[in-house]
């Protein structure tokens, strides 16, 4: 097995070049930029330092910034746990002609691009659009209800846009635990709600933990979402790297932001995939 | 054999004056434009015809000024990414500083001299296309269902009967700067205190912050959007669709803008890519675009014609009495405090 792998190594080649050219380089290049000062525009000075980021972790400015985008990361996720959950469950366990359909669907918004899929949101979402218009015709409420073009906006926008792959990962988790265990537990006298808590959920939580670290990961780095859905009033990680590096040509402290986040990533996923490992071992 | 001669003769002559248009068929320019309305009059009346008669291709490269710049400046010193850029006034004066853009030969580019001398760069390193003018867009029918009068002045935006039907251009784009020198001049400011503007921006009970005119046109249909600063074309031109909406300058005046048009520093095809400049600024391509966007040409040669159409007149600043009534700003003064600005916006406005 080992021979083969060195012999069929060498086909990886092509793909570790291009990747080191086109994503390490580029990543290296940010990261020593994010240690120098701007000097003017996209152009940095030449002395080295830590400034960018005392700054950055000085001040509430940019503290909140994370704070936003780590509570939109959180947000996502749970909404998309408590929506995904049951939709998988059912994906895993039925026999139904219609679960074809139901895959399609969970997989549709995959199928168009962001900014079709977040415009498609307006005439729904608006102060004049659907949603707004049944709940004052129904008379449950007296005046519109911003749902668009703020925080909670950009939360719808990125549940839909990344609950397939919630979906995706807790079906296939799902369907490796035997039917059998449910049967068992309930034939030894557990009500649904226990075999739900005590067989289920703890089962499927490496599911849970893969699925939401995805999710987590996809929505703090989003940006094509927050600006159109967020009405430029949300600024998260993401848009103020992007005004930085594309309008204001601040390199250093764009770099600085960029970087930041990527650590951040990085740290979380050694964490849950640490912690998915853990669990599993318990069982 | 005079017969051979006479044909020889005629061959040669047909060869020499055909090889010039033989080599510059293999050339493709490209040009970096706005998507939208603008992209598809440039299409229409410039490279269209330019290609026709010079076989010269053009291929067209979309994106956002500032996207453009960031481009050019990440392949400074080498080939340029594009041999022309079209960009808006802010933008063209960070170019320029940038040292990005190329000067332009007025032996090439012999529509310069007709340009009205509001739009020429003192040192010839951009032409201005054309002018635009910022002021107030409304939908009329909301307006007169909840009450309020049509807008005269920029202080009608902070109605407190608006709340959350005013929607504010993010500084990221032109507009969203144009507002906040606009409110930086009317509070004791000017370009280089930009946080006067903001700051009073920043009371305004905003529906949202707009970047991109095609979201902010579709919330303008819905009716969620009951007024926004917003230029001349893209207002007027809903007007022409016999959608409700109007359009301003207000009494203390409006801002003028303009487009440019440039060669890039290190264009494969400097002499190509000025010959189109010009084909740009030819009257015919001048008229064009501004029927079709509408927009104030910046060739005076159009004068007559543009005077004698009073609808144009009505729909953008066409002539050099408009462009005296709008504000210019000094946007090499702006951009020294474009970082501060936009810090200060962050922090006031984005939450």
């Amino acid at each position: 097995m080992g021979g083969d792998g060195k012999k069929w190594g060498v086909f990886l080649l092509p793909a570790l070049a291009t990747l080191s050219f086109v994503f390490i380089a580029p990543i290296c290049i940010l990261i020593v930029l994010s240690f120098y000062q701007m000097t003017g525009p996209a152009v940095v000075g030449d002395e080295a330092s830590l400034s960018n980021y005392v700054q950055f972790f000085s001040d509430p400015f940019y503290l909140r910034i994370l704070w936003n985008t780590f509570t939109l990361g959180g947000l996502v996720v749970l909404f998309c746990l408590i929506i995904g959950y049951p939709v998988s469950y059912f994906l895993a366990r039925s026999n139904s002609r219609w679960r074809g359909f139901l895959l399609f669907l969970v997989v549709s918004p995959l199928l168009v691009s962001a900014v079709v899929r977040n415009i498609g949101w307006f005439p729904i979402l608006s102060n004049s659009g659907l949603v707004n218009w049944l709940l004052l015709e129904s008379s449950i409420i007296s005046k519109p209800i911003p749902l668009i073009s703020n925080f909670t906006g950009v939360i719808i926008g990125l549940v839909h846009a990344l609950l397939p792959f919630m979906i995706l990962t807790l079906t296939t988790v799902i369907q490796r635990i035997e039917p059998e265990l449910e049967d068992a537990a309930a034939s030894l006298g557990a009500g649904p709600v226990t075999v739900f808590t005590q067989v289920l959920l703890p089962l499927s939580i490496p599911g849970a933990i893969g699925g939401s670290l995805l999710v987590f990961t996809m929505a703090i780095a989003a940006f094509t979402t927050p600006v159109i859905m967020g009405g430029n009033r949300v600024l998260v990680m993401a848009t103020y790297i992007g005004q930085q590096f594309r309008t204001v040509l601040d390199y250093a402290i764009g770099a600085t932001a960029a970087a930041i986040l990527l650590i951040l990533v990085g740290l979380l996923t050694v964490v849950a995939s640490k912690l998915g490992a853990r669990k599993v071992e318990a069982m | 054999m005079k017969l051979a001669k006479t044909t020889m003769a005629a061959l040669l002559g047909v060869a020499l004056s055909l090889s010039p248009a033989m080599a510059q068929q293999d050339i493709t320019l490209k040009v970096a434009s706005f998507a939208g309305p603008f992209g598809e009059a440039l299409q229409k009346y410039a490279f269209e015809i330019f290609t026709k008669r010079t076989g010269i291709k053009v291929e067209v490269v979309y994106a956002n000024p500032a996207d453009h710049l960031a481009k050019m400046i990440a392949s400074r010193g080498r080939e340029a990414p594009f041999d022309i850029v079209a960009l808006d006034d802010d933008v063209t004066a960070l170019a320029k500083d940038s040292g990005v853009l190329a000067k332009l030969d007025p032996a090439i580019v012999t529509n310069l001299k007709h340009l009205y001398p509001e739009g020429k760069d003192k040192d010839d390193m951009y032409a201005t296309m054309f002018y635009f003018s910022m002021g107030i867009a409304y939908n009329k029918d909301k307006l007169k269902a909840a009450g309020i009068p049509e807008p005269k002045s920029w202080n009608d935006l902070w109605d407190p009967r608006l709340a959350g039907h005013v929607a504010v251009p993010d500084i990221i784009n032109i507009q969203g700067r144009d507002f906040v020198i606009q409110m930086a001049r009317m509070n004791g400011g000017d370009e280089s205190t930009p946080e006067k503007g903001i700051d009073k921006i920043a009371e305004i009970k905003a529906h949202s912050y707009y970047s991109s005119s095609s979201t902010l046109q579709a919330q303008m249909e819905s009716g969620d959007v009951w007024m926004v600063p917003w230029n001349n074309m893209r207002a007027t031109a809903m007007a022409d669709r016999r959608l409700p909406i109007g359009f301003v300058i207000p009494k203390e005046g409006g801002i003028g803008n303009t487009d440019t048009i440039s060669l890039v520093a290190g264009s494969r095809y400097p002499k190509e890519a000025q010959m189109l400049i010009n084909y740009i600024l030819d009257p015919f391509a001048q008229l064009g675009m501004a029927k079709l966007l509408p927009t104030g040409p910046s060739n005076m040669l159009v004068a007559a014609v543009v005077r004698a159409d009073t609808e144009l007149a009505r729909k953008a600043p066409a002539t050099p009495e408009s462009h005296k009534e709008l504000y210019l700003p000094n946007w090499t003064l702006f951009n020294k405090n474009l970082k501060k600005a936009t810090d200060h916006w962050n922090r006031k406005i984005q939450k």
